[in-house]
C-alpha cells in the first residue's frame, strides 16, 4: 500500500484553514447570523479592518487588534460568546486571505496576530506577548546583512523554525522557506542561533514549543 | 440516540483545530535588516549624490543627460558636437576634455571608448536604471583611468519579478520617442530583461536631424551563491551637423545651419558576460568579460570610415576580512582603432593592464580609514598612418588615503587625498602636434574635505577640494590639413580649487526644494599661460528646483540651471571676451499614478538664447557658436508594471 507522507506545514496550514472556514460557515449557519456580521460602529470590526488595510504599523495594529478582540471577548461572560475571539480572528484571517493580493503584508500581520492570539490564550495572554517581543528583540540584535549579499544586491525573506525549551536552549533550527540566496539563509539561521540561549524565557513559558520567524533582508 | 447537529459541528471544528495545531509554530514578529547603515558608512568616504529610481521614474526626461541637467549641477552636461549621443559629463571644472576626465560606470564597470568618441550613456534607457550614484572627486586608485573629476555609476535594474515599462514622447522639432522594457524572474532563478528605444528629432537647428535606436537583451540566472548573466546591446545613431555660427549668424538666427553635408553614423555593439559568485558569506568574486565594437561612417569635411573594438577582462574580489572591507581587482583591456578618410589612414593598438586594491579599516566605531593603490601600465602602437608613428609605454602608480568620521547617522565628515591619472588613448597619440614624440600620461592629486547631514526632511552636503594635474591632456580643435579633426596636447600644470554646496529640503510631504551651488577656480599653474583661467569652464554653476504635489496625483516640477561666465574654448591666454552666464528653466506638469503618468514639459521656458559650445580663434579674434535649443515642448506618457 502506498502511503502519502505529508510533512509540508503549508499543507497543514491550508487544510486547517479550510476546516476552520468550513466550521465557521457551519457555525454561522447555526447561530444568529447578524451577530457575526461586521457592522459599522463595532470597534472590533474597525480594528480588524484597520489592520487588514493599513500598511503602516501593520504588525502593531494587528497585535493591538488581537488584544482588543480578546479582551472584549473575555469581558463578556456569556458561554456562547467565549468563542468570539477565535471566531473573529479566523474571520480576520479569512478576510485577509481574500484580500491577500491587495495587502500581503497585512496577511502576514494578521496571521501573526491570529497565531499570537492562539498562543496568548494558551498562556493567559500577556506572558506570550512578552515572550514574542523578547525573542524578536534578541534575534533582531543578532541579525547581520552578509557582505556578499550586499555586494550582489541580493535581498529576501527567510523563514526560520526552531524548538525553544524552557531553559532557553534551542534545537532543530532550520530554514522552512528559503530566501533564494544561500548567504541570506545562513545569516537568518545565524541570527537565531547567535541569539540563543534565550535566558529568562522560563518566565514566559512552561513547555517547550516550536517557533517561527521571518528574517528579512532589504536593500535600500 | 439523536445527535444535535450543532454538537457535531463544534466537535468537528475543535477537533480540526487540535489536529492541525501540531503543524503550526508560534510566529515571532519578523525581524528586518537594511543595508542602509553599512552603505551610509561606506559612502561617507566620498561625497556621493544619489538619484533614486523614484525620481528617475517620475522624471519627464527622455534620456540620461536630460535627467542629469534637470536634477543637479554637480555634473555639468556638455556637448561640443550637436550630437546628443556624444554628450559629455564634466565634474570638477573640465571643459573640452571633460569626457576623458570623468568616468561612467555601468553596474560598477567602466563604460569607455577606445578613441575620442564619448561613450554613449544615453543609449541606456531611463526605464532600465535603478539608481545613479554621482561620486565627486578623484577615484583614481579604485576606478583608474579617467576617474579624475568624478565618477557616475549607473546601476541598472535587476528584475526580481515581472516588470514592464513603456514610454512615449512627442515634442517640438518633430521629436518622437518610444521605449519599452520587459523583464521577469522565475522561481527557478532564471531572469531576463529586454528593452528597446527609438528617438527621432530634427533638433532646434536646421540640418541637425538625429535618429537614435537601441536594443538590449540580458538573461541569466540567480543561483543560491551568485548570478550569471549574458547581455547584448546594439545602439545606432545618425546625426547631421549644422556647423558653427559666426557672431552675426548667431545673433540673427541661432537655429540656422551653415553646413549641409556633414553627418555621422555610429553603431555600437556590446556583448558582456557577468558573473558574481559568493566564495563565502564575506567574499565575492565578480568577473566581467566584454567585447565592444564601434563602426562608423559619415562626412566631416570629407567622407570617413572608422571602426574600433575593445575586449576587456575585469575580475574583482570584494569582501570583508576581520571587519575591514577590501577590494582587489585586475583589469586588462585590449583595443584597436582604424580610421580612414581621403587623407588619413590610421591604425592604432593599445593594451592596458591595471592591478588595484582598496581597504576601508574601521579604526573605531565612528572613524574609518581608507587606503588604496593602483598600478597601471599601457602599451600603445600605431601603424600605417600618415603622420608620426607611435610606440610608447606608459606606467603609473597612484594611491589614496582618507579618513571619515560619522558621529551619528545624521552627520558625516571626511577628508581624503587621491591620486589620479589618465592615459593618452592610442588615437589621441596619433593626433598630437608635429614635433611632439608622444603625449605624456596625465597624472594628478586631489585633496578634499566634506560634511554631510542627512535627516528625513533635509539633506546637506558641503565639499571643498583642490585638484592639481600634471600634463593634462587637452583637445585643440583647430583643424589643419595634417590634423583635420584637431589635435591633442599636454598642458603643463593645472589647478582647480572649488566648493560645492547641496541642499535638499522637504518642507511638507507635498512640497520639496533642492539647490546646488558649485564654484571652481580653474587655472593654469605653470607654463606660458600660468595664472590664466582654463577656458570653457564656468566658475559658477548652480541649480534650483521645486517639486509641489498640489493636488493628489498632480505635481508641478520647476528646475532652473545656471551656467556662469567662462572663456571660450581655446582661449588659453584669456584674451577674448568672457561669455555671459545664463539660466535655463524647465517646468513640468505631471499627473502621476502608480502604473502610469503623463507629463507635459516646457524646456527653456523663457527661450533663452545661449551657446552650449563656443570656440575662439585667436588670430582673427573671432568666435564660432554652437547654440543650445530654444523653447521646446514635450509630452510624455509612461506606463509601468512593477
Amino acid at each position: 500500500m502506498n502511503t502519502i507522507k505529508i510533512n509540508n506545514t503549508k499543507v497543514y496550514y491550508f487544510l486547517s484553514l479550510a476546516l476552520h472556514v468550513t466550521g465557521l460557515l457551519a457555525l454561522v449557519m447555526n447561530l444568529d447570523f447578524s451577530s457575526e456580521t461586521p457592522t459599522v460602529g463595532d470597534p472590533s470590526v474597525r480594528l480588524v479592518n484597520s489592520y487588514i488595510y493599513a500598511s503602516d504599523s501593520m504588525q502593531t495594529s494587528a497585535q493591538t487588534a488581537a488584544r482588543e478582540v480578546q479582551s472584549r471577548t473575555e469581558a463578556k461572560s456569556l458561554p456562547a460568546k467565549k468563542m468570539d475571539a477565535g471566531i473573529t480572528i479566523q474571520k480576520a484571517a479569512r478576510r485577509v486571505i481574500k484580500s491577500e493580493k491587495k495587502a500581503p503584508a497585512a496577511n502576514d500581520a494578521v496571521n501573526q496576530a491570529a497565531q499570537h492570539s492562539v498562543s496568548a490564550k494558551s498562556s493567559n495572554g500577556a506572558p506570550t506577548e512578552e515572550l514574542l517581543a523578547f525573542l524578536h528583540a534578541a534575534i533582531q540584535k543578532q541579525q547581520r546583512y552578509p557582505e556578499s549579499a550586499m555586494q550582489m544586491e541580493r535581498q529576501g525573506r527567510a523563514t526560520v523554525k526552531f524548538m525553544l525549551f524552557t531553559d532557553g536552549s534551542i534545537n532543530n533550527v532550520r530554514i522552512s522557506k528559503s530566501s533564494g540566496t544561500e548567504s541570506l539563509d545562513n545569516a537568518a539561521l545565524a541570527a537565531v542561533r547567535d541569539a540563543a540561549p534565550f535566558q529568562g524565557v522560563d518566565k514566559y513559558m512552561t513547555d517547550a514549543g516550536e517557533f517561527s520567524i521571518d528574517v528579512v533582508f532589504e536593500l535600500s | 440516540m439523536k445527535l444535535n447537529p450543532r454538537i457535531i459541528v463544534f466537535a468537528f471544528f475543535y477537533l480540526s483545530q487540535a489536529v492541525f495545531a501540531q503543524g503550526h509554530s508560534t510566529v515571532i514578529p519578523e525581524v528586518r535588516q537594511s543595508n542602509q547603515p553599512v552603505v551610509n558608512r561606506r559612502y561617507a568616504q566620498v561625497q556621493t549624490t544619489h538619484i533614486k529610481r523614484e525620481e528617475i521614474k517620475t522624471s519627464p526626461a527622455t534620456n540620461l543627460s536630460e535627467l542629469l541637467s534637470q536634477e543637479q549641477s554637480i555634473v555639468r552636461v556638455t556637448n561640443n558636437s550637436m550630437d546628443s549621443s556624444q554628450t559629455a559629463l564634466s565634474i570638477r571644472g573640465f571643459g573640452d576634455n571633460a569626457a576623458a576626465n570623468s568616468l561612467i560606470l555601468v553596474d560598477g564597470f567602466p563604460l569607455t571608448n577606445v578613441s575620442l568618441l564619448t561613450p554613449n550613456f544615453n543609449s541606456i534607457a531611463l526605464a532600465d536604471i535603478e539608481r545613479i550614484d554621482i561620486v565627486q572627486g578623484s577615484q583614481g586608485s579604485l576606478w583608474g583611468d579617467q576617474a579624475v573629476g568624478g565618477v557616475v555609476n549607473i546601476i541598472t535594474r535587476h528584475p526580481e519579478k515581472f516588470v514592464a515599462d513603456a514610454q512615449l514622447g512627442l515634442g517640438s522639432f518633430q521629436q518622437n520617442y518610444f521605449n519599452a522594457l520587459l523583464g521577469s524572474k522565475f522561481s527557478s532563478g532564471f531572469f531576463f530583461k529586454a528593452f528597446g528605444f527609438t528617438n527621432n528629432t530634427d533638433n532646434y537647428r536646421k540640418h541637425n536631424h538625429q535618429r537614435n535606436e537601441s536594443i538590449y537583451g540580458q538573461s541569466g540566472i540567480d543561483y543560491a551563491r551568485g548570478t550569471l548573466s549574458i547581455g547584448f546591446q546594439s545602439s545606432e545613431t545618425t546625426v547631421m551637423f549644422p556647423g558653427g555660427l559666426s557672431q552675426q549668424q548667431f545673433d540673427s538666427d541661432a537655429s540656422q545651419a551653415v553646413n549641409f553635408k556633414n553627418f555621422s553614423h555610429i553603431k555600437t555593439q556590446i556583448l558582456q558576460l557577468l558573473d558574481k559568485h559568493e566564495l563565502n558569506p564575506d567574499l565575492i568574486l565578480e568577473t566581467r568579460i566584454s567585447h565592444q565594437q564601434v563602426d562608423g561612417d559619415g562626412v566631416i569635411g570629407s567622407a570617413f570610415n572608422r571602426n574600433e573594438w575593445e575586449n576587456s577582462f575585469n575580475p574583482k574580489l570584494t569582501g570583508l576580512i576581520r571587519d575591514k572591507k577590501f577590494t582587489l581587482g585586475y583589469l586588462v583591456q585590449n583595443s584597436q582603432y582604424n580610421f580612414i578618410n581621403s587623407s588619413i589612414h590610421e591604425r592604432a593598438h593599445a593594451v592596458q593592464n591595471d592591478v588595484y586594491a582598496q581597504t576601508i579599516i574601521p579604526l573605531t566605531n565612528l572613524v574609518d580609514l581608507t587606503l588604496g593603490a593602483r598600478l597601471a601600465w599601457q602599451y600603445n602602437t600605431a601603424e600605417e598612418i600618415i603622420g608620426q608613428p607611435v610606440d610608447s609605454m606608459n606606467r603609473v602608480f597612484v594611491t589614496e588615503q582618507g579618513v571619515s568620521y560619522h558621529p551619528s547617522p545624521e552627520w558625516q565628515f571626511f577628508i581624503r587625498r587621491d591620486g589620479n591619472f589618465r592615459f593618452p588613448k592610442a588615437n589621441e597619440e596619433t593626433w598630437s602636434p608635429p614635433g611632439t614624440a608622444v603625449l605624456q600620461t596625465q597624472t594628478g592629486v586631489s585633496y578634499e574635505a566634506g560634511i554631510t547631514r542627512n535627516t528625513d526632511k533635509q539633506k546637506s552636503q558641503l565639499n571643498l577640494y583642490q585638484l592639481e594635474l600634471n600634463h593634462e591632456i587637452a583637445f585643440d580643435p583647430t583643424q589643419t590639413p595634417e590634423q583635420p579633426f584637431g589635435q591633442y596636447r599636454n598642458f603643463e600644470t593645472t589647478r582647480r580649487r572649488g566648493i560645492t554646496l547641496t541642499e535638499y529640503y522637504r518642507l511638507t510631504p507635498e512640497f520639496a526644494l533642492d539647490a546646488q551651488i558649485n564654484y571652481v577656480d580653474p587655472r593654469f599653474a605653470s607654463g606660458p599661460f600660468s595664472g590664466k583661467r582654463i577656458p570653457a569652464v564656468p566658475s559658477y554653476t548652480a541649480n534650483a528646483g521645486v517639486n509641489y504635489d498640489f493636488i493628489e496625483n498632480w505635481r508641478v516640477k520647476y528646475s532652473a540651471l545656471y551656467t556662469g561666465a567662462r572663456f571660450a574654448s581655446l582661449d588659453d591666454a584669456n584674451i577674448g571676451k568672457r561669455l555671459g552666464g545664463y539660466w535655463i528653466s524647465t517646468i513640468a506638469l505631471q499627473y502621476i499614478r502608480k502604473s502610469f503618468d503623463v507629463s507635459f514639459e516646457i524646456d527653456n521656458m523663457f527661450n533663452q538664447k545661449y551657446s552650449t559650445y563656443t570656440l575662439f580663434t585667436a588670430p582673427s579674434n573671432s568666435y564660432l557658436y554652437y547654440p543650445g535649443a530654444g523653447r521646446s515642448y514635450l509630452l510624455t506618457i509612461k506606463t509601468s508594471i512593477d
